[in-house]
């Protein structure tokens, strides 16, 4: 099932499965939002906004509304 | 071709939070040099490293950008200076910065600076923490894959820094090897044409001119029309054209990496994660943060005060000196009077400006920074602000004029000029004077009670601002509302430790560039404010003098009081005291007569001198602390008209909301114009503060009397 990452839950990991074409989704696929990569959500901050993605090694904080540009798929695990 | 004597360009640059600054600081010390770009707000960091083998070296710190694509103005810069665009600014090579244990990311920008043609050279930073992580590279292995030499440095330690040094003085930076073929992208024919154009021989850059032909990159008229002729004849799609580069890059990296990267499976930053379920917490996070902002406010209000004064008296007493030593005259005057004060009440700023800067950068240094605007972002969305102008803004409560240099951070220009022009409300500690003698005038001290009446009306006062800075913020939404707003992309880097000699450079660096350029303008105004309360018409200023009946006794306290006599005279008949008689009708309504009009002049200066002024003017002298003498004899000033006190609590109230809202800040308007390079800002930000201030006084006046 396709979701989108401002959708999940924290401590949720997913892989990211396609980025809206727009440019916002393109920078962020720039920024190392390739599809394949798996995210997970670290925290949200009050309201639920913005959000923190762990990225490989990295700690990204988006808005909802970037985060909506991330489609995604349940990631599980092969082992 | 380059001149062998010439001084080499090496432009430094990398993806954000690499310690790239830091890299920079530790190359250069402190032979660097902030300038500006044409017709932008991005600082130019310059520095000159001398080698051990005594060549110079010229490096430039570009800002931090993820890619290649101009959309900020931080990325605008990086794109002109590496297209060749500045035509000051050549650039002979390129010094590449990326994060060891972070290198998919960083070496995508490498990968993109290594096309673009220049000899190059990559730094592996932060080489502690990687391989603390379990990252190992295979150095060699990466160099022949890169095809350019490979540095390994923990910049904030100083390891690696003197083979880099020697390294580039020996200028053997190198030609990569280009990684994306341009037929992968477009046609040899439209290069041709592109090259023929541009004048750019070099593929990947001429790429990167058609790709961003149109965006705010400042091209040439003519070269964007052709460019754009081009891409309609070829059909050329750039956003198609990006996002294939993009994939091929990316598979490109991840297959060097493959192959000269190895790392453990171990969870990565696990100690940044744990530190993050607390500064980050729903609950806790905002009162930590809360306590921090707190904290900092403290430093610069207490740590600040005491140079503050020493700067004070070291000018009073330069002024004295100055006055006592040369001959009377109008230039003596001129020096002791109007350029030494002056420039007094500039420097008098450098301890504020230089602790919220040390602050700021030990902020940033840990990582916390971006933590603050990640927690601050949803609620200041509803005013058109983000979380990144939350810093300035409460900076602003200790003076505004640093806080409105701290939003630089904020990159989206729209947010970052709504910033700029609602701080000067928030209540800065100039206001806090005025605040308090005014508000001594007509509360009473409570005695005993558990809430005194006083704190209560400052704490008023103070909140008043926060409601007009909002307030207005949220108007310049609404207008400007046509600009786009910016997204927040942040990246929350790991937390460290801050790195002492940057604290130290950017402490160093803010102020010069405070007193260097916003000084000019400070100086400026006030000559000119000290001319028109020094100077009137004709004879008006002696006769003025003369009217005073020259004391019969010589005690030092008849000597005083006629000292203190003549003042107020010279002032009342000085052009100041003019501009006060004709402005006298307009600020009537607002409860005040001409001997306020002259300290809202005079005060404009910088708040507090509105003290100074009403002083002078009913002829006291303002040397004591709190305030008693001056409260003392101002309650006993006589309205003319109606006999009772003039002071009344509508005409004090008008004056504190005209004080809370007025602009009455030179140093502010100068900094406005230095940050927004443009007249319109200030002048604009000046007229709707004036504006505000004076018909809520009238209100507040009108309404209450």
């Amino acid at each position: 099932m396709i979701l989108t990452a401002d959708t999940i839950k924290t401590s949720e990991r997913v892989e990211i499965m396609e980025l809206d074409p727009c440019e916002t989704g393109q920078r962020l696929a720039e920024m190392g939002f390739w599809p394949g990569k798996l995210i997970e959500l670290l925290v949200s901050a009050p309201w639920g906004d913005p959000m923190a993605f762990q990225i490989d090694n990295t700690i990204i904080a988006l808005r909802k509304d970037e985060a909506k540009l991330i489609r995604v798929r349940a990631f599980t695990s092969a082992a | 071709m380059a001149d062998e004597n010439r001084t080499r360009l090496i432009a430094l640059s990398g993806v954000p939070n690499v310690g790239k600054s830091t890299l920079f600081n530790q190359l250069t010390g402190l032979n660097q040099k902030v300038g500006n770009y044409p017709g932008i707000t991005v600082d130019k960091k310059m520095g000159t490293m001398p080698s051990p083998d005594g060549h110079q070296v010229k490096i430039l710190d570009l800002p931090g950008t993820y890619n290649l694509y101009p959309r900020s103005e931080d990325e605008q810069i990086v794109f002109r200076v590496l297209c060749g665009l500045e035509p000051n600014l050549i650039v002979d090579g390129i010094l590449a910065v990326a994060d060891m244990s972070n290198l998919e990311r960083g070496l995508f920008l490498v990968n993109q600076l290594i096309d673009l043609g220049y000899p190059t050279a990559l730094v592996l930073n932060m080489a502690d923490q990687a391989s603390d992580q379990g990252f190992q590279i295979n150095r060699i292995l990466l160099e022949r894959l890169l095809g350019i030499p490979v540095f390994i440095t923990t910049a904030d330690k100083g390891q690696g820094i003197p083979e880099l040094k020697r390294f580039l003085g020996e200028n053997k930076l190198s030609k990569g090897k280009t990684s994306l073929e341009m037929q992968e992208i477009f046609s040899d024919a439209l290069f041709t044409k592109v090259e023929a154009l541009t004048g750019e021989k070099i593929p990947y850059r001429a790429l990167q001119l058609l790709k961003f032909r149109n965006d705010p990159t400042r091209l040439d008229k003519n070269l964007r029309s052709g460019l754009n002729a081009l891409a309609t004849e070829y059909k050329f799609d750039g956003i198609e054209a990006q996002r294939k580069e993009t994939s091929i890059r990316y598979e490109r990296v991840n297959k060097i990496l493959g192959k000269c990267l190895k790392t453990n499976d171990s969870e990565k930053v696990n100690n940044t994660r744990r530190l993050d379920k607390i500064f980050l917490n729903r609950y806790l996070g905002f009162g930590i943060f809360m306590l921090i902002l707190f904290a900092m406010f403290q430093v610069i209000f207490t740590w600040a005060q005491g140079p503050m004064e020493w700067i004070d008296q070291l000018f009073a007493m330069m002024s004295y000196e100055t006055a006592q030593h040369l001959p009377a005259g109008a230039l003596t005057d001129l020096l002791s009077e109007g350029i030494i004060p002056g420039l007094g009440g500039i420097v008098i700023f450098v301890p504020q400006i230089a602790l919220l800067f040390a602050l700021l950068a030990v902020l940033e240094g840990t990582g916390y920074m971006a933590r603050a605007v990640f927690i601050t972002d949803r609620m200041m969305r509803p005013f058109g602000l983000n979380g990144r102008s939350v810093v300035p803004l409460i900076s602003g409560f200790a003076c505004a004029i640093p806080a409105i240099m701290a939003t630089r951070s904020i990159s989206n220009r729209k947010d970052r000029f709504i910033t700029i022009f609602v701080t000067p409300f928030m209540s800065c500690s100039a206001r806090l004077p005025v605040y308090i003698m005014l508000i001594g005038l007509i509360i009473p001290e409570g005695e005993g009670s558990f809430i005194d009446n006083r704190g209560l009306a400052l704490f008023g006062m103070y909140l008043l601002g926060i409601f007009a800075a909002l307030a207005s913020a949220w108007l310049m939404k609404v207008l400007m509302k046509r600009e786009p707003s910016g997204s927040l992309v942040i990246e929350l880097p790991r937390y460290r430790m801050p790195h002492l000699k940057t604290v130290l450079y950017t402490m160093y660096e803010k102020s010069k560039t405070f007193v260097v350029e916003a000084g000019k303008v400070i100086l400026a105004v006030s000559i000119v404010l000290w001319v028109l309360a020094s100077y009137g018409p004709g004879d008006r200023i002696a006769e003025a003098e003369a009217s005073v009946p020259v004391p019969t006794s010589q005690s030092a306290e008849a000597e005083e009081s006629y000292d203190l006599a003549v003042n107020t005279k010279r002032l009342e008949a000085s052009y100041a005291g003019m501009i006060g008689q004709w402005m006298e009708p307009a600020i009537k309504p607002l409860g005040y007569d001409w001997k306020i009009g002259i300290a809202l002049l005079t005060s404009f200066a910088a708040r507090e001198v509105f003290i100074a002024t009403i002083a002078t003017l009913y002829s006291i002298g303002s040397e004591d602390e709190d305030y008693t003498t001056l409260q003392e004899r101002l309650n006993e000033v006589r309205n003319t008209e109606t006999g009772q006190p003039f002071f009344s609590p509508p005409v004090v109230w008008s004056l504190l909301v005209f004080y809370a809202f007025a602009m009455q800040c030179m140093s502010t308007v100068a900094v406005v114009y230095r940050e927004t390079k443009s007249w319109r800002w200030p002048l604009a930000q000046t007229v709707y503060m004036t504006l505000v201030a004076y018909f809520s006084a009238l209100a507040v006046y009108q309404f209450l009397s």
